[in-house]
């Protein structure tokens, strides 16, 4: 195992296993090595590890063990630790080491707590005392040990306990001292900027003792400060620009030479620091720019140090956005880089390339050769590299050709932070350069198939923005749409596709689907269910497709006998709840063949004005108002029959037994949800001829009052009224049909002659009554929802509100009550009630965030805030589409989740399709 | 910034370990692993630098490593660092391990944890850089060790098994090559 132990480490140190200077390891630690030496395999070795680790523990914990034993033991417990074995225990007894010991037993506890502790450990406390004594302590090697755990141990809310110790010890004679306390400080500011604000002159006039040592570690301080904040470092430059200067000149002592160069760590160092400042100060920017060319004059080229200043060099002349002879100078520099034989210098130079064919193309001509030869570099970092040049000498020109090097890379590569990279050059080049529209699509393509799975939501945000823009607005030409429609398909088909693909494919195919007409009906239907049902599809595409699925019925792309029976064949499988019933839903829409001519304007009735008609009608027939389920409970004297469990039982009107005839006032003030905009709001939504108002704002209108109100309503409004009614009667009329049995579900009608009444003025009045029964005995929360109906998507919409009546009912209920499920209420009445009810407790665990959802905003007690968030949160990370269109209907009142909403709805857009999110948006910026 | 310095022989096996930001033992046994797996693919005249690497710090992170006969030394530093200056500081580090364990091996890596950290004290403190000049770094080196020396002179006498591995290991030595003379 360890055939090698005792080889040379360097080639130029002679072959010996001894050690002359000092102490050597104990038998036991010796013992110990051999006996891991010897392990033939990782369990073995483990074994010989649990035995040490047990005989440690023993013997560390006995009473009276002399300070070297303990030294011995830490030694131990320090290399077993390194191995990756567990070893709290010795945690206590490092830190007791290193406050007990004195010097050498001292440093060796405090070594222990660095490798063993980390910052947020409990033991930190215990330490932070010692810390604070040796600190006090004369002997430097003690303030030493110490300053060093600190900077390592101590947590940032425990620094103010030692800040003025060591800012005091920035005073000390000795420079090691201070050179410590600089960089013990460096890691405080690290911590906590703010705390060391107060020190900052100190720190700052570091910079300028006597000592190069701790000269050098205050640049690094202040190479921090630079970075977080170069502005307001700029009087830091002129102290740098003459540290730079001694050392150049040669002034400082010999010692500090490294390869015959004078300190060029530090030169490095405060040329990163210079270059970081430039940007901001034109005076500086030529101190600096003089000074670099005395660098470049005298730097040697014998040294492999002297590479790494002119690297820095040419990094500060490309930050200047210097002289152009300055750069042809650095440009010669980089050819000395690129060609050197060196593979590390070759890297630098390309990386150097990089930069300088970022600020002009024209410097990668001569490395032509050069560059398409390392594009098969066999070491793979100057070959990532080289792309990063391609990349910067992009052109229209060229722009295809460099494009096909990424995407050949992007296909072979594994690495997952390279792949994000280049699929990140790949789309910035073309939205720089928009070419070929067919050569668009395909390099955005191949990148989402090569790389969807490594990108990070940004990214993919940016693609689609991308195509969007491009290709999916209407003046866009149709081949380009038909072409990445062909694309979209055949990522669809295939079965290797990633997630974050086939969602961006379904979204394009959502919005470009009436070019879907010129394909089968089978093929197109085929396309989607196969994609519905294959298994382990995460919920995001399934709603995707159902979203698509739902374009294609509304636009009338494929015909409506087969796609219901192809859908109603996809309802047999495993399927999640909320997707069942939007297949429902699309059913009924194909059964109902009902059209959306896309062109149609898109208008709200936010207020629902025309179910007023039937509100008023029904109360008239002396049906209770409807009022908020918080309401209903905290009223007194009421008597209204409420299942035990359900607060929120859709309690209409005809539950009342009896009711305070005086109140119907006041309650009408607090219920939202019948309409509760003013008159003039009214105006602009959605009108119905035949209506009269029940509702103002002072709640319930007296029948007079009702009559004048209703031609006001008529003239109100004009524009788009009349196609809205016919739809509206296209819609509803259909209903009519299959109402009777349906109506006895959603409305809870307990009587035939209740319920025939109640069809009658259905049937006459069109078709208000059948929503507005619904809406005032459902719940106020599940109410809002309907007021977001738009008109190409009033059907689902409508749908949606009995469905969550349904399932808010279902989840209240007790078993023997579940008689109604919840595909009666789809219109499904001749479903056996058994089967129904065996299917019901399938769906309800499916679906059971879903009735989470419902029972809790159902629940009157509980906190509507609470209960927002939750559902946005729920909303957001299942991306379930239908909590999102629930959750907009509450936040219409609230400004700041009103912005929430319409983030999230922007961000969810690809499974929401983008237009409903755009007017979801847009509902939010007008009701402002 | 220098986040861990990372020293392990051909076989992976960690002969020295600092990480100067905090990773929880198993990532950092994991970064140790995947570390060793990324550099010992590599040829040795390919640069000595790689970018990337999905543990430490993404894409804002390079290692940079030297090879010498058993071992390698390999820095994990952030894209503030310069990639040549660090490698110029790893052949400081291990020049002076080489002076102060006068001809330094693997094994005193192994059993002279105490000191080989001590010595990387000097150059690096809490990921930055400390001191480069390797004079400097010896004598207080040595000045730490003649104070060991004088505290061991005066517990001079105390019961304590203190012996050096050249004897002791004598037999583990033979062991082993006759293992290396099998391969």
């Amino acid at each position: 195992m360890f055939g090698n132990l005792f080889g040379k480490t360097t080639t130029t140190i002679a072959t010996g296993g001894s050690d002359t200077s000092g102490d050597a390891a104990s038998a036991g630690f010796t013992t110990f090595i051999g006996k891991v030496s010897r392990a033939n395999s990782k369990s073995d070795e483990a074994h010989v590890v649990a035995t040490e680790l047990k005989n440690l523990a023993a013997n560390i914990a006995a009473p009276n063990q002399s300070m070297v034993q303990m030294r011995d033991y830490l030694c131990r417990v320090a290399y077993i630790c390194m191995m990756g074995y567990e070893v709290e225990f010795a945690c206590i007894h490092a830190v007791k080491l290193a406050q007990l010991g004195t010097n050498y037993d001292k440093r060796i506890g405090y070594l222990a707590c660095c490798l063993l502790l980390h910052r947020n450990h409990d033991l930190i406390l215990l330490l932070i005392n010692t810390i604070q004594k040796d600190l006090k302590s004369s002997n430097i090697l003690d303030n030493l040990a110490a300053m060093t755990a600190a900077a390592q141990l101590v947590p940032a809310e425990l620094i103010p306990s030692l800040l003025p110790m060591i800012v005091a010890k920035l005073q000390h004679q000795r420079e090691l001292v201070r050179q410590k306390a600089v960089l013990c400080l460096h890691q405080f500011q690290f911590l906590a900027p703010d705390l060391l604000a107060h020190c900052k002159e100190s720190l700052e006039r570091a910079l300028l003792d006597k000592d190069p040592g701790v000269m050098a570690v205050a640049v690094q301080l202040v190479a921090y400060s630079i970075q977080r904040n170069a502005a307001g470092c700029i009087h830091l430059g002129d102290p740098l620009v003459s540290v730079l200067q001694q050392i150049v000149a040669r002034k400082l002592s010999d010692i500090f030479n490294y390869q015959t160069i004078p300190f060029p760590w530090l030169q490095i160092q405060i040329i990163k620091c210079l270059s970081a400042l430039v940007p901001h100060s034109e005076v500086l920017k030529t101190k600096v720019s003089s000074i670099i060319r005395v660098i470049l004059q005298r730097n040697s080229i014998k040294e492999k140090m002297a590479f790494a200043i002119l690297y820095e060099c040419i990094q500060c002349i490309v930050k200047m956005a210097p002289e152009k002879d300055l750069l042809d100078e650095s440009a010669q520099h980089v050819k000395r880089f690129v060609n050197s034989s060196n593979p590390n210098l070759q890297y630098i130079g390309v990386k150097m390339l990089v930069s300088l064919v970022a600020l002009n193309p024209a410097y990668a001509v001569e490395y032509q050769d050069m560059i398409v030869q390392s594009l098969e570099h066999k070491d793979t970092v100057i070959h990532k590299k080289m792309h990063g040049v391609l990349y910067g000498i992009a052109c229209e020109a060229n722009v295809k050709v460099v494009c096909s090097k990424l995407l050949q890379q992007l296909k072979i590569s594994s690495d997952r932070f390279w792949k994000a990279e280049l699929a990140t050059m790949v789309v910035s080049l073309v939205s720089r350069f928009p070419v070929e529209p067919q050569w668009q699509i395909n390099s955005l393509f191949n990148t989402l198939w090569c790389s969807s799975g490594d990108l990070d939501r940004t990214m993919l945000k940016d693609i689609k923005q991308l195509i969007g823009d491009r290709f999916l607005s209407k003046d866009c030409d149709p081949q380009c749409q038909q072409y990445l429609l062909q694309k979209c398909i055949s990522a669809l088909v295939s079965d290797k596709t990633a997630i974050p693909l086939l969602q961006i494919a379904l979204w394009i195919v959502g919005s470009l689907c009436s070019f879907l007409k010129n394909m089968e009906d089978d093929k197109v239907l085929m396309l989607f269910t196969n994609l519905l049902l294959q298994e382990n599809m995460p919920f995001s595409i399934q709603s995707a497709v159902i979203t698509c699925i739902h374009k294609l019925v509304a636009m009338g792309i494929v015909e409506q006998v087969s796609m219901a029976t192809k859908l109603t064949e996809c309802l047999s499988h495993e399927l999640p709840l909320v997707i069942k019933q939007q297949l429902n839903i699309i059913i009924k829409m194909c059964s109902l063949k009902l059209k959306v001519d896309p062109s149609d304007t898109v208008v709200m009735d936010l207020t629902l004005t025309f179910l007023d008609d039937l509100v008023c009608a029904r109360l008239e027939a002396g049906a209770e108002p409807y009022r908020p389920s918080h309401l209903r409970h905290s009223l007194p004297g009421q008597h209204i029959i409420l299942t035990s469990q359900s607060p929120a039982a859709p309690s209409s009107g005809l539950e009342v037994e009896e009711v305070d005839e005086s109140m119907i006032g006041d309650r009408a003030t607090v219920d939202s949800s019948s309409s509760p905009k003013t008159d003039t709001e009214r105006d602009s939504s959605l009108i119905q001829p035949d209506i009269k108002r029940v509702w103002g704002k002072q709640g319930r209108l007296d029948a007079s009052k009702e009559k004048k109100s209703t031609p006001k309503n008529l003239t109100g409004q004009k524009r788009t009224s009349s196609e809205q009614d016919n739809l509206a009667k296209a819609l509803f009329g259909g209903l009519q049909k299959n109402e009777k049995a349906s109506l006895k579900v959603f409305t809870g009608f307990e009587d035939d002659d209740q319920y025939d009444d109640y069809l009658n003025n259905f049937k006459t009045d069109l078709p208000g009554p059948w929503s507005n029964r619904l809406r005032s005995s459902i719940p106020e929360n599940v109410n809002v929802e309907t007021m977001s109906i738009r008109n190409t998507g009033i059907i689902q919409e409508s749908f949606n509100v009995l469905n969550q009546f349904a399932m808010s009912n279902e989840s209240t209920k007790t078993p023997k009550e579940n008689e109604i499920d919840y595909l009666q209420l789809q219109g499904d009445i001749n479903l056996k009630k058994d089967a129904s009810n065996e299917n019901n407790g399938e769906q309800i665990s499916e679906g059971s965030l879903y009735n989470d959802l419902n029972n809790k905003l159902a629940g009157a007690e509980v906190d509507f805030d609470a209960q927002l968030s939750q559902l946005l949160e729920a909303s957001v990370t299942s991306g379930d589409v239908h909590c999102l269109h629930r959750t907009d209907g509450f936040f219409k009142e609230d400004p700041v989740s009103k912005t929430a909403v319409s983030e999230i709805a922007l961000e969810n857009d690809g499974f929401l399709d983008v237009e409903s999110c755009r007017i979801k948006h847009s509902i939010y910026t007008d009701s402002d | 910034m220098i986040k861990a310095i990372l020293v392990f022989n051909n076989h992976g096996k960690p002969r020295l370990s600092r990480f100067y930001q905090y990773y929880p033992e198993d990532m950092q046994q994991q970064i140790v692993r995947e570390t060793f797996h990324l550099v010992s693919k590599r040829d040795d005249n390919v640069c000595n630098f790689l970018e990337g690497g999905t543990l430490i710090g993404g894409s804002d992170f390079k290692i940079i490593y030297r090879h010498y006969a058993t071992l390698y030394f390999v820095f994990c530093v952030d894209s503030s660092e310069s990639e040549l200056g660090i490698l110029d500081l790893i052949q400081v580090f291990v020049e002076t391990l080489d002076k102060c364990f006068e001809n330094v091996c693997e094994l005193d890596l192994i059993f002279h944890v105490d000191k080989v950290h001590y010595i990387l004290a000097e150059l690096v403190m809490g990921g930055m850089v400390l001191e480069t000049n390797m004079t400097e770094i010896i004598t207080r080196i040595e000045e730490q060790n003649k104070l060991e020396k004088s505290e061991k002179a005066k517990l001079d006498g105390t019961p304590v098994l203190i012996q050096t591995y050249e004897t002791l290991d004598l037999s583990i030595l033979n062991e082993l090559r006759e293992k290396i003379a099998k391969m």
